[in-house]
């Protein structure tokens, strides 16, 4: 393998995390997230003569595995999954209670978003592209991302706003009492 | 009698609290904490086999399909 090669192989394998968080964003997460970022490494990797070094491998990757979903007969609605019990799991080694509920809460509603808003959502505003890299990635116009983006965060704004200003609004204030102050969580259980 | 038309009153100012800029920093945060959730799990086993894989297979430009 040349020394160019290997770089770019290099850089590959740098951007396999982002793109499983990509690809996850798009079918869910789980062996159908993995096995489309397989086929976009295993593309990539057979045309990287037709990646132009110097610019950005990742925006390259990314539209790849689009279009690997895109243009396969693999194009199904996302499956809904098990919130709770995928991300139980993979937070689970991590401390902060509340934390979790509102993640979960995040994915639930993330869920609801049509497939195009949660996607356009997740380029901008995680996986750090600007609206043109995105708009390439997307093969639309720069106009149609931003208002993807925006309807998305409204309408997340709808869903998550509802749930803390009514069913979870006083176990939410609990809550960040409990977690902000753990002098006070004592408190409160000594005098149940 | 005073007859205010909507355009005339004040805007609201910003809310706090469970306002609507709450929840919008409540989504940018978990927005990142749930993709950065991802990036920070350990690549499944099949990633490092494939690369091993593809490490013997050189890559070519002239067959194959075009990726975008």
């Amino acid at each position: 393998m040349s020394e160019t090669k290997a770089e770019l192989r290099d850089e590959m394998v740098a951007c396999i995390p982002s793109l499983r968080a990509f690809a996850a964003s798009l079918v869910g997460m789980g062996d159908r997230a993995d096995d489309l970022v397989q086929e976009a490494l295993v593309k990539a990797w057979a045309n990287l003569g037709r990646f132009e070094p110097g610019t950005n491998m990742k925006a390259w990757l990314f539209t790849i595995l689009r279009n690997t979903l895109y243009s396969t007969h693999r194009k199904r609605k996302r499956e809904v999954q098990d919130v709770d019990g995928r991300y139980s799991a993979m937070l689970a080694s991590q401390p902060n209670q509340t934390g979790y509920l509102d993640l979960d809460d995040f994915c639930r509603a993330l869920d609801q978003l049509p497939d195009d808003q949660r996607e356009a959502l997740i380029l901008i505003g995680a996986s750090g592209f600007s609206y043109e890299e995105a708009a390439e990635i997307c093969g639309c116009a720069i106009g149609t991302v931003k208002s993807r983006v925006n309807r998305a965060r409204s309408r997340l704004a709808d869903i998550l706003g509802a749930d803390a200003t009514s069913d979870f609004g006083p176990d939410r204030a609990v809550a960040a009492v409990l977690a902000t102050s753990p002098g006070s969580a004592v408190k409160i259980s000594a005098m149940e | 009698m005073l007859n205010y038309s909507e355009k005339a009153l004040p805007k609201e100012p910003p809310r706090h609290g469970d306002g609507d800029g709450d929840v919008h920093t409540r989504i940018t945060s978990q927005l990142q904490t749930y993709y950065n959730q991802i990036l920070a799990q350990p690549l499944p086993d099949r990633f490092q086999e494939l690369l091993l894989r593809l490490d013997d297979e050189a890559p070519t430009a002239t067959d194959g399909e075009r990726g975008e």
